[in-house]
Protein backbone atom coordinates (compact mmCIF):
# COMPACT_ATOMS: atom_id res chain seq x y z
CA UNK A 1 0.00 0.00 0.00
CA UNK A 2 1.51 3.34 -1.01
CA UNK A 3 2.03 6.27 1.32
CA UNK A 4 -0.98 8.25 0.06
CA UNK A 5 -3.34 5.32 0.64
CA UNK A 6 -1.89 4.64 4.09
CA UNK A 7 -2.38 8.25 5.15
CA UNK A 8 -5.89 8.39 3.71
CA UNK A 9 -6.86 5.21 5.56
CA UNK A 10 -5.58 6.71 8.82
CA UNK A 11 -7.81 9.72 8.18
CA UNK A 12 -10.72 7.38 7.43
CA UNK A 13 -10.12 5.68 10.77
CA UNK A 14 -10.18 8.90 12.83
CA UNK A 15 -13.06 10.43 10.86
CA UNK A 16 -15.02 7.23 11.38
CA UNK A 17 -14.33 7.26 15.13
CA UNK A 18 -15.56 10.86 15.16
CA UNK A 19 -18.81 9.92 13.40
CA UNK A 20 -19.49 6.93 15.65
CA UNK A 21 -18.87 9.15 18.70
CA UNK A 22 -21.07 11.89 17.20
CA UNK A 23 -24.01 9.50 16.98
CA UNK A 24 -23.39 8.41 20.59
CA UNK A 25 -23.17 12.01 21.80
CA UNK A 26 -26.47 12.87 20.06
CA UNK A 27 -28.22 10.62 22.59
CA UNK A 28 -25.73 11.19 25.43
CA UNK A 29 -24.97 14.92 25.18
CA UNK A 30 -23.62 15.34 28.71
CA UNK A 31 -21.23 12.35 28.65
CA UNK A 32 -17.89 13.98 29.44
CA UNK A 33 -15.88 10.81 28.74
CA UNK A 34 -17.24 10.60 25.21
CA UNK A 35 -16.64 14.32 24.74
CA UNK A 36 -13.03 13.90 25.85
CA UNK A 37 -12.44 11.08 23.35
CA UNK A 38 -14.17 13.09 20.61
CA UNK A 39 -11.79 15.98 21.21
CA UNK A 40 -8.72 13.72 20.98
CA UNK A 41 -9.91 12.11 17.75
CA UNK A 42 -10.69 15.55 16.30
CA UNK A 43 -7.14 16.75 16.92
CA UNK A 44 -5.72 13.62 15.27
CA UNK A 45 -8.00 13.95 12.27
CA UNK A 46 -7.25 17.64 11.71
CA UNK A 47 -3.52 17.02 11.97
CA UNK A 48 -3.58 14.14 9.47
CA UNK A 49 -5.84 16.04 7.07
CA UNK A 50 -3.45 18.96 7.07
CA UNK A 51 -0.59 16.61 6.20
CA UNK A 52 -2.59 14.83 3.51
CA UNK A 53 -3.91 17.92 1.79
CA UNK A 54 -0.53 19.65 1.62
CA UNK A 55 0.97 16.60 -0.10
CA UNK A 56 -1.87 15.16 -2.17
CA UNK A 57 -4.44 17.88 -2.74
CA UNK A 58 -7.89 18.79 -1.48
CA UNK A 59 -10.19 16.53 0.54
CA UNK A 60 -12.81 19.27 0.53
CA UNK A 61 -13.42 22.15 -1.86
CA UNK A 62 -12.61 24.54 0.98
CA UNK A 63 -8.87 24.21 0.39
CA UNK A 64 -7.04 26.67 -1.86
CA UNK A 65 -3.24 26.53 -1.57
CA UNK A 66 -2.75 28.50 -4.78
CA UNK A 67 -4.80 30.58 -7.18
CA UNK A 68 -3.35 29.30 -10.45
CA UNK A 69 -5.17 25.98 -10.68
CA UNK A 70 -8.40 24.47 -9.28
CA UNK A 71 -7.30 21.17 -7.78
CA UNK A 72 -10.64 20.00 -6.43
CA UNK A 73 -11.39 18.23 -9.72
CA UNK A 74 -8.20 16.11 -9.61
CA UNK A 75 -8.29 12.35 -10.09
CA UNK A 76 -8.71 9.93 -8.50
CA UNK A 77 -12.25 10.28 -7.18
CA UNK A 78 -13.21 7.99 -4.31
CA UNK A 79 -15.01 5.43 -6.49
CA UNK A 80 -12.02 4.87 -8.77
CA UNK A 81 -9.85 1.82 -8.20
CA UNK A 82 -6.37 2.32 -6.95
CA UNK A 83 -4.08 1.70 -9.91
CA UNK A 84 -2.13 -1.49 -9.28
CA UNK B 1 -22.08 13.85 37.79
CA UNK B 2 -22.09 10.61 35.77
CA UNK B 3 -24.35 8.07 37.46
CA UNK B 4 -23.52 4.41 36.90
CA UNK B 5 -26.76 3.22 35.36
CA UNK B 6 -28.43 6.41 34.21
CA UNK B 7 -28.00 8.71 31.24
CA UNK B 8 -29.17 12.31 31.37
CA UNK B 9 -30.63 14.49 28.66
CA UNK B 10 -31.78 18.07 29.19
CA UNK B 11 -34.84 19.97 28.05
CA UNK B 12 -32.80 23.07 27.14
CA UNK B 13 -29.83 23.70 24.87
CA UNK B 14 -26.25 23.46 26.15
CA UNK B 15 -27.17 20.85 28.78
CA UNK B 16 -29.34 23.33 30.69
CA UNK B 17 -32.98 23.21 31.75
CA UNK B 18 -34.76 20.28 33.35
CA UNK B 19 -32.69 17.06 33.44
CA UNK B 20 -34.43 13.91 32.22
CA UNK B 21 -32.95 10.72 33.69
CA UNK B 22 -32.96 7.67 31.48
CA UNK B 23 -32.07 4.36 33.16
CA UNK B 24 -30.53 1.53 31.16
CA UNK B 25 -33.94 -0.15 31.32
CA UNK B 26 -37.10 1.54 32.65
CA UNK B 27 -38.07 0.84 36.26
CA UNK B 28 -41.77 0.63 35.31
CA UNK B 29 -42.08 -0.36 31.66
CA UNK B 30 -45.44 0.34 30.04
CA UNK B 31 -47.43 -2.14 28.02
CA UNK B 32 -47.59 -1.69 24.24
CA UNK B 33 -44.19 0.04 24.15
CA UNK B 34 -40.78 -1.04 22.89
CA UNK B 35 -37.64 -0.47 24.99
CA UNK B 36 -34.03 -0.76 23.85
CA UNK B 37 -31.43 -0.74 26.66
CA UNK B 38 -29.56 2.58 26.89
CA UNK B 39 -25.84 2.27 26.24
CA UNK B 40 -23.37 3.47 28.88
CA UNK B 41 -19.86 4.63 27.94
CA UNK B 42 -16.90 2.36 28.59
CA UNK B 43 -13.65 1.92 26.72
CA UNK B 44 -13.50 2.43 22.96
CA UNK B 45 -11.36 0.73 20.33
CA UNK B 46 -8.44 2.49 18.69
CA UNK B 47 -9.47 4.35 15.54
CA UNK B 48 -7.89 1.70 13.27
CA UNK B 49 -9.54 -1.19 15.05
CA UNK B 50 -12.86 0.66 15.20
CA UNK B 51 -12.86 1.19 11.45
CA UNK B 52 -12.16 -2.50 10.80
CA UNK B 53 -14.87 -3.63 13.19
CA UNK B 54 -17.46 -1.07 12.07
CA UNK B 55 -17.80 0.59 15.47
CA UNK B 56 -15.55 2.01 18.20
CA UNK B 57 -17.79 0.39 20.85
CA UNK B 58 -16.74 -3.19 21.78
CA UNK B 59 -20.12 -3.89 23.38
CA UNK B 60 -21.89 -3.16 20.08
CA UNK B 61 -19.89 -5.63 17.97
CA UNK B 62 -22.45 -8.29 17.03
CA UNK C 1 -26.86 21.58 3.99
CA UNK C 2 -24.29 19.04 2.94
CA UNK C 3 -20.60 19.20 2.20
CA UNK C 4 -18.64 16.50 0.46
CA UNK C 5 -15.56 14.85 1.84
CA UNK C 6 -13.52 13.37 -0.99
CA UNK C 7 -13.16 9.85 0.37
CA UNK C 8 -15.37 6.86 1.06
CA UNK C 9 -16.19 6.19 4.71
CA UNK C 10 -14.48 2.77 4.49
CA UNK C 11 -11.73 1.77 2.03
CA UNK C 12 -13.01 0.06 -1.11
CA UNK C 13 -10.63 -1.37 -3.67
CA UNK C 14 -12.07 -4.34 -5.53
CA UNK C 15 -9.48 -5.89 -7.84
CA UNK C 16 -11.53 -8.74 -9.33
CA UNK C 17 -14.62 -7.89 -11.43
CA UNK C 18 -17.76 -9.89 -10.62
CA UNK C 19 -20.89 -8.78 -12.47
CA UNK C 20 -23.19 -11.25 -10.70
CA UNK C 21 -22.09 -9.94 -7.32
CA UNK C 22 -22.55 -6.40 -8.65
CA UNK C 23 -26.20 -7.08 -9.47
CA UNK C 24 -26.74 -8.75 -6.08
CA UNK C 25 -25.26 -5.77 -4.21
CA UNK C 26 -27.42 -3.38 -6.25
CA UNK C 27 -30.34 -4.21 -3.93
CA UNK C 28 -28.61 -2.09 -1.29
CA UNK C 29 -28.47 0.82 -3.74
CA UNK C 30 -32.07 1.08 -4.95
CA UNK C 31 -33.86 -1.80 -3.23
CA UNK C 32 -36.38 -1.92 -0.37
CA UNK C 33 -33.82 -2.32 2.43
CA UNK C 34 -31.11 -0.28 0.78
CA UNK C 35 -29.20 2.86 1.62
CA UNK C 36 -31.20 5.20 -0.63
CA UNK C 37 -34.41 4.16 1.11
CA UNK C 38 -32.73 4.61 4.48
CA UNK C 39 -31.36 8.08 3.76
CA UNK C 40 -34.62 9.40 2.30
CA UNK C 41 -36.64 7.89 5.14
CA UNK C 42 -34.56 9.43 7.92
CA UNK C 43 -33.97 12.77 6.19
CA UNK C 44 -37.72 13.08 5.59
CA UNK C 45 -38.75 12.03 9.11
CA UNK C 46 -36.34 14.46 10.79
CA UNK C 47 -38.64 17.43 10.09
CA UNK C 48 -41.39 16.26 12.45
CA UNK C 49 -39.19 15.02 15.28
CA UNK C 50 -40.11 16.65 18.61
CA UNK C 51 -36.83 16.72 20.56
CA UNK C 52 -33.38 18.02 19.65
CA UNK C 53 -31.76 14.61 20.28
CA UNK C 54 -34.19 13.01 17.82
CA UNK C 55 -33.63 15.71 15.20
CA UNK C 56 -29.86 15.27 15.46
CA UNK C 57 -30.07 11.47 15.31
CA UNK C 58 -32.37 11.38 12.27
CA UNK C 59 -30.29 14.06 10.57
CA UNK C 60 -26.93 12.42 11.21
CA UNK C 61 -27.90 8.81 10.55
CA UNK C 62 -29.65 9.96 7.35
CA UNK C 63 -26.44 11.70 6.35
CA UNK C 64 -24.34 8.60 7.08
CA UNK C 65 -26.66 6.52 4.91
CA UNK C 66 -25.80 8.77 1.96
CA UNK C 67 -22.15 7.87 2.56
CA UNK C 68 -23.17 4.20 2.55
CA UNK C 69 -25.09 4.73 -0.69
CA UNK C 70 -21.80 5.97 -2.10
CA UNK C 71 -20.01 2.86 -0.88
CA UNK C 72 -22.55 0.55 -2.50
CA UNK C 73 -22.40 2.51 -5.77
CA UNK C 74 -18.61 2.31 -5.67
CA UNK C 75 -18.70 -1.46 -5.15
CA UNK C 76 -21.18 -2.01 -8.00
CA UNK C 77 -19.11 0.22 -10.27
CA UNK C 78 -15.82 -1.53 -9.48
CA UNK C 79 -17.38 -4.98 -9.89
CA UNK C 80 -18.83 -4.15 -13.34
CA UNK C 81 -16.46 -1.63 -14.82
CA UNK C 82 -14.65 -2.71 -17.99
CA UNK C 83 -16.20 -6.21 -18.02
CA UNK C 84 -16.64 -7.05 -21.72
CA UNK C 85 -20.33 -7.14 -22.74
CA UNK C 86 -19.99 -10.70 -24.06
CA UNK C 87 -18.96 -11.75 -20.54
CA UNK C 88 -22.14 -10.18 -19.13
CA UNK C 89 -24.15 -12.13 -21.65
CA UNK C 90 -22.44 -15.41 -20.68
CA UNK C 91 -23.19 -14.74 -17.01
CA UNK C 92 -26.84 -13.91 -17.77
CA UNK C 93 -26.63 -10.42 -16.31
CA UNK C 94 -27.07 -8.70 -19.66
CA UNK C 95 -30.74 -7.72 -19.10
CA UNK C 96 -29.52 -4.92 -16.85
CA UNK C 97 -26.73 -4.04 -19.27
CA UNK C 98 -28.97 -3.45 -22.29
CA UNK C 99 -30.87 -0.76 -20.38
CA UNK C 100 -28.13 0.86 -18.33
CA UNK C 101 -24.84 -0.36 -19.74
CA UNK C 102 -22.41 -0.96 -16.89
CA UNK C 103 -23.53 2.14 -15.02
CA UNK C 104 -24.99 2.34 -11.52
CA UNK C 105 -28.79 2.80 -11.51
CA UNK C 106 -31.14 2.91 -8.49
CA UNK C 107 -33.02 -0.36 -8.76
CA UNK C 108 -33.09 -3.62 -6.84
CA UNK C 109 -31.32 -6.79 -8.01
CA UNK C 110 -34.29 -7.70 -10.18
CA UNK C 111 -34.21 -4.38 -12.03
CA UNK C 112 -37.26 -2.98 -10.19
CA UNK C 113 -36.66 0.78 -10.03
CA UNK C 114 -36.48 2.53 -6.66
CA UNK C 115 -39.76 3.78 -5.23
CA UNK C 116 -40.68 5.93 -2.22
CA UNK C 117 -43.24 3.21 -1.44
CA UNK C 118 -40.29 1.54 0.36
CA UNK C 119 -40.36 4.23 3.04
CA UNK C 120 -42.79 5.90 5.40
CA UNK C 121 -42.66 9.30 7.05
CA UNK C 122 -45.50 10.05 9.44
CA UNK C 123 -46.00 12.92 11.83
CA UNK C 124 -46.07 10.50 14.77
CA UNK C 125 -42.48 10.12 16.05
CA UNK C 126 -43.16 6.80 17.80
CA UNK C 127 -44.46 5.26 14.59
CA UNK C 128 -41.50 6.70 12.69
CA UNK C 129 -38.90 5.42 15.14
CA UNK C 130 -40.39 1.93 15.25
CA UNK C 131 -40.24 1.88 11.44
CA UNK C 132 -36.61 2.96 11.65
CA UNK C 133 -35.76 0.09 14.02
CA UNK C 134 -37.38 -2.36 11.60
CA UNK C 135 -35.56 -0.80 8.64
CA UNK C 136 -32.17 -1.23 10.33
CA UNK C 137 -32.85 -4.90 11.08
CA UNK C 138 -33.95 -5.54 7.49
CA UNK C 139 -30.82 -3.86 6.18
CA UNK C 140 -28.67 -5.89 8.58
CA UNK C 141 -30.35 -9.13 7.44
CA UNK C 142 -29.82 -8.16 3.79
CA UNK C 143 -26.10 -7.68 4.45
CA UNK C 144 -26.10 -11.13 6.08
CA UNK C 145 -27.49 -12.58 2.85
CA UNK C 146 -24.97 -10.69 0.70
CA UNK C 147 -22.05 -11.77 2.89
CA UNK C 148 -23.30 -15.36 2.61
CA UNK C 149 -22.94 -15.34 -1.17
CA UNK C 150 -19.73 -13.31 -1.43
CA UNK C 151 -16.28 -14.89 -1.71
CA UNK C 152 -13.88 -12.03 -2.34
CA UNK C 153 -12.39 -10.48 0.85
CA UNK C 154 -12.29 -7.10 -0.98
CA UNK C 155 -16.09 -7.37 -1.15
CA UNK C 156 -16.81 -9.06 2.19
CA UNK C 157 -14.84 -6.49 4.19
CA UNK C 158 -16.93 -3.43 3.29
CA UNK C 159 -20.14 -5.51 3.50
CA UNK C 160 -19.24 -6.53 7.06
CA UNK C 161 -18.58 -2.89 7.91
CA UNK C 162 -21.96 -1.82 6.52
CA UNK C 163 -23.68 -4.65 8.41
CA UNK C 164 -22.19 -3.54 11.71
CA UNK C 165 -23.31 0.05 11.06
CA UNK C 166 -26.92 -1.18 10.92
CA UNK C 167 -26.49 -2.73 14.37
CA UNK C 168 -25.17 0.57 15.75
CA UNK C 169 -27.96 2.56 14.07
CA UNK C 170 -30.53 0.25 15.66
CA UNK C 171 -29.08 1.06 19.06
CA UNK C 172 -29.23 4.84 18.40
CA UNK C 173 -32.81 4.71 17.14
CA UNK C 174 -33.66 2.63 20.23
CA UNK C 175 -32.17 5.30 22.47
CA UNK C 176 -33.98 8.03 20.53
CA UNK C 177 -37.26 6.16 21.04
CA UNK C 178 -36.52 6.01 24.79
CA UNK C 179 -35.94 9.78 24.87
CA UNK C 180 -39.11 10.55 22.88
CA UNK C 181 -41.19 8.20 25.05
CA UNK C 182 -39.77 9.77 28.22
CA UNK C 183 -40.27 13.32 26.99
CA UNK C 184 -43.76 12.72 25.70
CA UNK C 185 -44.62 11.19 29.03
CA UNK C 186 -43.85 14.52 30.67
CA UNK C 187 -45.96 16.81 28.51
CA UNK C 188 -48.91 16.25 26.21
CA UNK C 189 -47.97 16.05 22.54
CA UNK C 190 -50.54 16.65 19.86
Amino acid sequence: MDEQTTLLEQIMAYDFALYDLQLFLNTHPSDTNALRDYKMALEQSENLRRQYQSKYGPLTARYLPNTTCWQWINDPWPWNNKEV
Amino acid sequence: MDNLNIATVYTGNNCTGEPIMIPVMPVRPELARAYVPYQLYNKIFSAQEGLKKGTVFPELVK
Amino acid sequence: MWFYDKKTQYPINIKKPDPRMAIAILTQYGGPNGELAASLRYLSQRFSMPTKEAKATLNDIGTEELAHLEMIGTMVHQLMDKVPPKELEKLHVDTNYVIHGRSVYPSDSNGVPFTAAYIESMEDPIANLNEDLAAEEKARATYDYLINIADDPDVIDPLRFLREREVVHYQRFGETLRIVQETMGKKKYY
